[in-house]
């Protein structure tokens, strides 16, 4: 799976750095003393890199939490991400991945313990619980076997009483937390578009059934399990497979086992579209109806109205509202 | 492919194989045979730059495929044994160059030093050469990293130092590899091809950029319009004509996205 494995050289001998390694014993490790000097240079291209990523071993430093803005939140108002890894293993197209970074080399930070570190200084502030986001900048759990993500910061999250935890996924790699008794601050979130979509944009992403299973199997745990229809993709028959989604998902499912669902049509920063674009001139999504408002490409204000308020009306009738939130941009 | 090498006895199996024409001798002696060039640089730095000059003047689209290849000193391969530059560090530089290794190959990966002077001395799990740093260099900006690749031979290791190396040794060392290095210039050059835009929207775009005049503004719009529309397949001939019915540059634009307009959702 990971051919080659760049190293920077201050964390050759992290126990961490080591344990993967072994895991790769085939792999070919080449030294770098900067992650900067491999995943940064202009002139990579994101799209051939995605047939075959590399992995990248590296030490974050600097600010290791960020604030995310209250409208992308699901209740809390202390709301952070944080990122042990860059990239993903899946290849959708309408991830904004694929314009931020000009790799798409795995980049994994190893120092653990500093996201923690900092982590603990942010939820000193005792009268508000915080929120962090671990899947921003990649999926929370698709890439558990090497990472070893969530088998760390579990145990660290269990121990603190006013800090949630998201985990946000489109894997059913979710043995981690099936050997892990259910977290009360944690919320597993899975993210959907309907099938056909999902086939058309979700490369090497599981069936939605296969997610559905996976999600049934955490929540009859115990796990809280929240949904991020996110994007919203307009689409031919948008209402009808939207809805088939949603019946799919929530009979399956019982709604007291969903912490929140979040919606939030397709957009993107300008720039980032444009490298998007530039990727995959061939890509019928980037032809779609969108308009660049304010630095950002979305759908036609009409259109996205019409995507959140069609999923709102068919989402009520299986989830109460106030387990609802859109995200703008 | 577009391959830049350093010296004759290195070039000539690729010539051969490749059944490369002579195409000129000066500045530099320059082959050719349908998408694959050659260049003969001569050795180190300034020359190989020079050289991969020369060779993106012929003509050479971006994101076209480029290959440095030659022999190698190596600190702890075999003679005789190819192997890929995962990274290129430079003598005189602390800049260095990670080739991105997205191929399927059963050549080792290593780290290759480019050296002011020809190295007698041997680190393990390193490779020696005189040009790689300099064509990588050179190449960037012309094609992505991923299509620009350095492929050495060993020709000398602690156990056969080069004071024992014969230039005369050059082709037999690489006409037995030929085989493997021919199935990574094959993939390299699908990769590229799979970069390079569809013809059929360059195409269109060309005959209805001749049938109006546009502004610099509005012929950027317009190639957006023939790509999208290609993306949704749609009819590029109808395209053309809207184009050939519209009055100037303007309606064709206009016309092109009222037309597109009800097809622009995913299906």
């Amino acid at each position: 799976m990971i051919e080659v494995i760049y190293m920077e050289d201050g964390i050759r001998d992290h126990p961490r750095s080591q344990q993967i390694l072994a895991r790769f014993p085939r792999a070919t490790v080449l030294p770098c003393k900067h992650y900067k000097e491999v995943f940064n240079p202009a002139g990579q291209s994101f799209r051939l890199q995605k047939k075959k990523p590399a992995l990248i071993l590296a030490q974050q430093t600097g600010k290791l939490i960020h604030p995310i803005p209250p409208s992308y939140g699901v209740g809390g108002t202390r709301n952070f991400y944080f990122s042990h890894l860059l990239n993903c293993l899946y290849d959708c197209r309408y991830c904004f991945l694929q314009g931020m970074y000009p790799s798409a080399h795995y980049l994994m930070f190893v120092n653990f313990e500093d996201f923690e570190e900092e982590i603990l200084r942010a939820t000193k502030t005792p009268e508000e619980p915080s929120w962090f986001f671990s899947g921003y900048d990649c999926d929370s759990l698709a890439l558990e076997s090497v990472t070893g993500f969530a088998d760390h910061f579990l145990p660290f999250f269990k121990k603190l009483d006013n800090a949630w935890i998201e985990l946000r996924t489109k894997s059913v790699a979710t043995r981690v937390l099936r050997d892990t008794e259910p977290l009360d601050r944690a919320v597993v979130a899975f993210s959907f578009t309907p099938q056909e979509i999902s086939t058309q944009l979700e490369h090497g992403v599981p069936s939605v059934d296969a997610r559905i299973r996976a999600m049934l199997q955490l929540a009859e745990q115990g796990w809280k399990i929240g949904l991020r229809i996110d994007p919203l993709i307009d689409c031919t028959g948008f209402k009808d497979r939207y809805a088939k989604l949603f019946e799919n998902i929530f009979t399956t499912l019982s709604e007291h086992t969903i912490h929140s669902v979040s919606l939030g049509a397709f957009r993107m920063p300008h720039g980032f579209f444009k490298k998007m674009e530039k990727h995959y001139p061939e890509e019928p999504l980037f032809a779609s109806d969108l308009e660049s408002k304010g630095g950002i490409i979305a759908y036609r204000e009409n259109t996205e109205k019409r995507l959140k308020h069609t999923c709102f009306e068919l989402l009520e009738k299986w989830v109460s509202p106030d387990k609802i939130f859109t995200c703008e941009a | 492919m577009n391959f830049v090498i350093a010296f004759p006895g290195e070039a000539q199996p690729i010539i051969e194989f490749y059944e490369l024409q002579k195409v000129s001798s000066q500045p530099f002696a320059y082959y050719q045979k349908d998408n694959h060039k050659l260049v003969i640089s001569a050795m180190g730095r300034e020359q190989t730059s020079q050289a991969v000059n020369f060779l993106k003047t012929k003509n050479v689209s971006p994101n076209q495929a480029w290959m440095n290849l030659g022999i190698a000193g190596h600190g702890s391969l075999e003679t005789g044994q190819t192997f890929l530059a995962g990274k290129i560090e430079d003598d005189l530089s602390e800049n260095c160059f990670y080739p991105p290794q997205i191929y399927d190959h059963d050549f080792p990966v290593t780290c290759l030093k480019t050296c002011s002077q020809p190295s007698s001395s041997y680190e393990p799990a390193l490779g020696y050469d005189m040009e790689a740093h300099a064509f990588y260099a050179a190449v960037v900006g012309a094609s992505t990293r991923e299509l620009t690749q350095v492929i050495k031979v060993v020709s000398d290791n602690p156990s056969s130092p080069l004071s024992q190396f014969s230039p005369k040794d050059v082709p037999g060392l690489i006409e037995p590899n030929l085989k493997g290095i021919a199935l990574f210039v094959e993939q390299m050059e699908k990769i590229s091809l799979e970069m390079q835009q569809e013809p059929e929207v360059s195409n269109t775009y060309e005959k209805v950029l001749g049938m109006h005049h546009f502004s610099s503004t509005r012929s950027h719009q317009l190639h957006d319009l023939v790509r999208q529309a290609n993306a949704l397949e749609l009819s590029l001939g109808e395209i053309e004509s809207i184009a050939q019915s519209a009055k100037d540059g303007a309606q064709v634009i206009s016309d092109i996205k009222h037309w597109m307009e009800p097809n622009r959702q995913l299906r």
